[in-house]
């Protein structure tokens, strides 16, 4: 559906890559998060989707045509790819009405069409205001429209949700993917924060320093990441080489990590090795226990508190991960 | 389509310049040397005082009235702050004939005073930095207002929330913020002190612009006359290069999302006599005693001067400057969106050049018209008495198109800059969503990004408008006979030494300035 | 629809510059059809104004005229070349038309009328321009402070008496450089330059302002003696403003170099260009502009002294007296005018 191929992009003249040989597939109505940190690479890769920049290299194609290569470029307005800027860009002198109407190219059933993503969108009734009238999440919601309006076959939302509360956010966030799944199409959600990802998103790509380096489902990419550094994307993750290689036998020259959340504390089943408890801290459903292990300061959560000094820690063998050494 | 459209433009508006560079390179005339070896270093000195006393002087008028107006609340504000623009109304020598005429012998002010306050010396380079200060300090005042009113809200409540005083923030805060803006300012200033010729000449004082008419005309030499526009552009360039420099060391924006409207004080007793000061004195100087002189003359002289040809001068002189401040916009409107859909570095350089016209004197500017028209008309003529057996006239020469085209070159900075201010200020997503939601680059423009710049757009229009209003030597040289503008009306009676006759034609191009300018300022308010 | 409206604004925008070009062609083909003469002119007076309507009402030639300085007009004649539209060429000073006849612009004319009208010294020897009024560059003193006996040629305006008293205005200006152009004719370049830095040496102040102004500062006391035009004198004495009335009256007129070569006078003058168009319209416009009647209103409207011998100034004219002019070839003074602008430099005549 969405292809890319080989696609290269540098600013300046090849001293470094913004994007570097970049290629990834994507299927029809399914939802993908772009996860990396900024800098990495994903608002040039985006840009280059839609149009608004050409690669040095590469191909991009949209349902089996090229649109994208040395010979061919198809100019951002005959691709039928939507894009939700992260500052919304609603044009302050265009209505609601005239915002959402401004990409429609059919003649017969503007206004129907209109109707029927404001409906989606739940802000019907809005046509007549203006962008500076309406609330943040209502912007939101008329981006999203707008863009929904001319059907695209790609929707593509850059950190849509960087300028939200965050109590607005996780709801906004379901809401509109509910929205977008009705509408089957396909969507590319650009975000620095993998919870929003793991939450809406059937596969995530991760773009580090210019580079690919994973494109996996959810699940797997939570559960089999490729090196530490995306695996440490989900939350903090800890190095237990001396143990791991003494307790499990294992002993390839490897780094083997653990998740922080599949840390347990004084568990019957797996012991690893004692631990000096530093600091307790209450919060609310659980303890943060500040732990002193070899060499090492690490948090754990734990349901209960520890009155003792020290306490054992341990972990499944299941959930290490392990990494060619960096 | 779009590449070649550019190029015609771009080549239309570079043309006019690029001949007279071209003309650089045959080198001087034979009396360059007696030129450097005489006078050079008096034009160049001359030129360096006026620079330097209009700098301090602009800044200090334009600077302390806008922040004045921007941060205090006082009664009359409102009509202060367009009175402040008015002087920009009113061409450079009117004011310095009106001055000389006010402190002459016999003048107003020993009248006024009963001769208390005897004749006192505005002839000299001393006061030509005064008059030319007092009447071209708006540029920077605008400039000042615009950043106040819009940018320094915000800053202000910063500050004050980390503890810092007024004053200091503004001397750490706001005035350095505002320094581009201030500069784009000043930059027009100087550009204008520097192509001033009627004021210089009258006051008696050698700068570059009555050296090159000098050279020019009296010696003769043409190719002289232009190496001194070079030395003069050279100038320009460095003043602009500084400029640009330190934008770009200074290379920060302020979000314009956060924009929070200045509050305005209400002055304490003690300040608002200042204030008043702040304000009174440019408007005293630069438009209500110009004004009251010119008013005084017409009153002696409006019999003579008012005729039937007069108020068709009037009229001629208005359509004029509407058709070439539409023409420049368009121009200038090309320049900036074709170079941006064509995404071509040479582009950017020609442009550059195009907005050159500014800093060559209208005359030379005219020549570098007339020389490439010429070539072409008389390309035509020949081309048609070839070919069609018939014997035709100039085809663009002596018509408005030479005139229209001539201002169009000479003006296009005065209209590019204010609407490439705007368009940096629009969002760069704007016209990308558009085109996203599958809009050609034209129907963007018009649909998004013209509405989103109308203010630029508008500012440009009324500069370039009181601009040919107030334009003299260009205007001398290729206006079509039939075509009578109250500019050339007025230069004609003061060129015969009746200055008082030439009061009326001035007062009418101030009043067609006028309302304009009010116009631009309700536009900078909002 | 939309679509429509942007093509009609492209349209409109089209349209109206190709209506402007056919304007700009209609008048073309108009001015071809009757007869014209096109005048460039450096005089904007309305005596002239009065005589060109005089001039169309009589013959039926309908008069363009381009008002510019007279640089300006040659200078856009040289690049206009053999397509230049102008017939005649008028200016308010000889150099000039000499300068324009160097430059290959005007042509000969062989007039019975010219010929016999205009003295020979006021016409170019090829007959190539001919002076139209006369202006005499005189010297005008305080009447309460300078006895007229004491003045006597431009020369002696060198000596140390008049140390920081004379008045006279910049070099840049065309009268000044005339002046200094006929003493460089008369008595060479070494002695030009010497009276150009006694003059510097005299002078009362930096040159500033106009010839009006120069008179307003002798009453005013700034200064003894100006060099200044006849023509402006006139004007001040007619002026609408009161205080220059009581400037003009307050000096008197003397003529200098009476015992010499005679004042030097400036001329206003026209010639036939290269290129007319319309010679004969050019020719009959010239005869038109020295003929009695014509004259009349040159010397009652415009404070100058006529050319044609048969028509008497008028009255304040003649209040003054009569005097000897220079008979020099005006000729000379286009021919030196760039070297007197380069000595001006030299001795720093700002």
């Amino acid at each position: 559906m969405l292809t890319v191929k080989n696609v290269s992009k540098s600013f300046d003249k090849g001293k470094s890559y913004a994007l570097n040989n970049i290629s990834f597939t994507l299927e029809k109505g399914k939802s993908y998060s772009l996860v990396g940190e900024s800098g990495s690479g994903k608002t040039t890769l985006i840009r280059l989707l839609c149009g608004l920049e050409t690669p040095d290299e590469g191909v991009i194609s949209l349902q089996e045509q090229i649109v994208t290569s040395d010979t061919i470029f198809i100019t951002p307005e005959k691709r039928k790819i939507g894009l939700v800027f992260q500052d919304y860009a609603l044009f302050p002198h265009l209505s609601v009405y005239e915002n959402v109407v401004y990409g429609i190219s059919t003649t017969s059933s503007k206004k129907n069409r209109v109707t029927e993503v404001l409906n989606l969108v739940g802000l019907n009734g809005f046509e007549k205001r203006y962008p500076h009238e309406l609330s943040g999440g209502q912007q939101q919601r008329v981006a999203l429209a707008r863009a929904l309006a001319p059907a695209p076959e790609v929707l593509i939302l850059d950190e849509p949700f960087s300028n939200l509360d965050t109590s607005l956010k996780a709801q906004l966030r379901n809401e509109i993917f509910e929205i977008i799944k009705e509408t089957n199409t396909t969507v590319i959600f650009v975000t620095h924060d993998t919870n929003d990802a793991l939450a809406v998103s059937d596969e995530i790509l991760v773009l580090h320093n210019g580079v690919l380096v994973q494109k996996e489902s959810t699940e797997m990419i939570y559960r089999k990441p490729k090196n530490k550094y995306i695996a440490s994307l989900f939350g903090k993750v800890y190095t237990f080489d001396d143990v791991t290689k003494s307790e499990f036998g294992i002993n390839d020259p490897m780094e083997f990590c653990v998740r922080q959340e599949h840390l347990q504390l004084n568990s019957k089943t797996h012991y690893l090795t004692g631990a000096k408890i530093l600091q307790r801290k209450f919060m609310g459903t659980y303890y943060a226990i500040r732990l002193q292990v070899g060499k090492q300061k690490i948090v754990v959560a734990h349901p209960t508190d520890i009155k003792e000094n020290n306490c054992k820690l341990g972990f499944d063998k299941s959930v290490v991960f392990s990494f060619n050494k960096e | 389509m779009w590449s070649a459209l550019t190029l015609t433009i771009v080549g239309l508006i570079a043309l006019p310049i690029l001949t007279i560079a071209v003309k650089l390179y045959n080198g001087p005339g034979e009396s360059w040397k007696h030129l450097v070896d005489t006078v050079l270093s008096d034009y160049i000195s001359n030129s360096l005082l006026l620079i330097i006393g209009t700098t301090i002087l602009t800044l200090l008028f334009g600077v302390s009235s806008a922040w004045v107006v921007s941060r205090y609340d006082f009664r009359f504000r409102k009509q202060l702050e367009w009175l402040l623009i008015l002087p920009l109304a009113i061409p450079s020598y009117i004011i310095a004939y009106a001055y000389a005429g006010m402190f002459d012998y016999g003048g107003t002010i020993e009248k006024v005073t009963f001769g208390v306050f005897p004749k006192f010396d505005v002839m000299n380079i001393t006061g030509l930095i005064w008059v030319l200060s007092i009447s071209l300090y708006p540029y920077v005042y605008v400039a000042a207002r615009t950043f106040f009113l819009n940018q320094s809200g915000r800053l202000f409540e910063a500050s004050k929330v980390l503890g810092v005083g007024e004053l200091k923030a503004l001397k750490k805060l706001i005035i350095p913020l505002a320094r581009p803006a201030i500069i784009g300012g000043l930059v027009l200033v100087l550009m204008e002190v520097l192509n001033d010729y009627g004021a210089a000449k009258y006051y008696g004082v050698s700068t570059f612009t009555t050296g090159i008419f000098r050279a020019w005309f009296s010696l003769e030499e043409p190719e002289t006359a232009i190496y001194l526009s070079a030395l003069l552009v050279a100038v320009i360039f460095i003043l602009l290069g500084l400029e640009r420099w330190q934008r770009n060391k200074i290379g920060y924006a302020i979000n314009s999302k956060t924009q929070v409207p200045l509050i305005r004080l209400i002055p304490g007793r003690k300040n608002k006599i200042i204030i008043y000061l702040i304000v009174g004195i440019p408007v005293f100087f630069g438009f209500l005693i110009p004004l009251i002189q010119l008013i005084y003359w017409a009153l002696l002289t409006y019999e003579t001067v008012l005729n039937d040809g007069f108020l068709s001068t009037a009229i001629q002189s208005f359509l004029i400057a509407v058709l070439a401040a539409i023409f420049t916009v368009i121009f200038a409107l090309a320049l900036i969106y074709f170079t941006k859909w064509n995404r071509l570095r040479l582009l950017d350089y020609i442009t550059k050049i195009g907005t050159l016209g500014y800093a060559i004197p209208g005359a030379v500017i005219a020549i570098g018209v007339l020389i490439p028209t010429l070539g072409f008309d008389k390309w035509l003529i020949s081309y048609v008495s070839e070919h069609f057996q018939t014997k035709i006239g100039f085809f663009i020469n002596g018509t408005i198109l030479v005139l229209v085209y001539a201002y169009t070159v000479r003006f296009m900075a005065v209209a590019h800059n204010p609407i490439e201010a705007v368009c940096l200020k629009v969002n760069k997503s704007m016209s990308e969503s558009s085109k996203i939601l599958g809009q050609s680059a034209l129907k963007t423009f018009f649909k998004i990004e013209l509405p989103l710049i109308k203010t630029g757009v508008f500012g440009g229009l009324v500069l370039v408008f009181v601009d040919v209003m107030k334009e003299l030597p260009l205007t001398l040289i290729l206006k079509p006979y039939q075509v009578q503008t109250l500019a050339v009306k007025a230069y004609e009676y003061a060129s015969d030494e009746q200055i008082m006759e030439a009061a009326l034609p001035s007062l009418l191009i101030i009043a067609t300035g006028v309302l304009p300018v009010i116009l631009l300022n309700k536009l900078i308010n909002r | 629809m939309k679509k429509i409206i942007y093509s009609l604004v492209i349209i409109t925008l089209l349209f109206s510059c190709k209506k402007e070009k056919q304007e700009s062609k209609e008048i073309i083909e108009v001015t071809k059809k009757e007869e014209v003469v096109t005048v460039y002119t450096h005089r904007h007076y309305p005596a002239d104004k009065q005589l060109f309507a005089q001039f169309e009402k009589e013959t039926g030639i309908k008069v363009n005229v381009v008002n510019a300085k007279a640089d300006e007009l040659i200078q856009k004649m040289t690049t206009e070349g053999e397509h230049s539209p102008a017939d005649v060429l008028i200016t308010v000073d000889a150099g000039r038309l000499v300068r324009a006849k160097n430059k290959n612009l005007l042509q000969s004319v062989n007039s019975e009328i010219l010929n016999t009208t205009i003295p020979s010294h006021l016409r170019d020897i090829d007959n190539q321009w001919f002076s139209l009024t006369k202006r005499a560059r005189v010297v005008v003193y305080a009447k309460d402070r300078v006895k007229p006996e004491s003045l006597s040629s431009y020369d002696e305006l060198t000596a140390s008496e008049w140390n920081k008293k004379i008045l006279i205005r910049s070099s840049s200006n065309i009268y000044n450089q005339s002046l200094l152009a006929s003493i460089i004719a008369n008595e060479g370049e070494e002695k030009a330059t010497v009276w150009a830095k006694g003059m510097v040496a005299n002078m009362a102040r930096t040159p500033k302002g106009n010839d009006r102004d120069q008179v307003k500062a002798v009453v005013a006391g700034e200064g003894d003696i100006a060099v200044v035009n006849t023509y402006y004198i006139g004007k001040l004495v007619n002026s609408k403003n009161p205080e220059e009335v009581k400037a003009g009256e307050g000096v008197g007129v003397f003529f200098p170099n009476q015992e010499a070569t005679g004042t030097h006078i400036n001329v206003s003058g026209a010639g036939v260009a290269k290129y007319a168009p319309n010679k004969e319209n050019a020719v009959k416009f010239i005869e038109f502009l020295i003929s009695e009647a014509s004259q009349k209103v040159f010397a009652e409207a415009n404070y100058e002294y006529p050319v044609n011998t048969k028509v008497a100034p008028s009255a304040l004219l003649q209040s003054w007296g009569t005097f000897k002019e220079d008979t020099l070839s005006l000729q000379q003074l286009g021919k030196n005018n760039k070297k007197a602008v380069i000595i001006f430099d030299i001795v720093g005549w700002k």
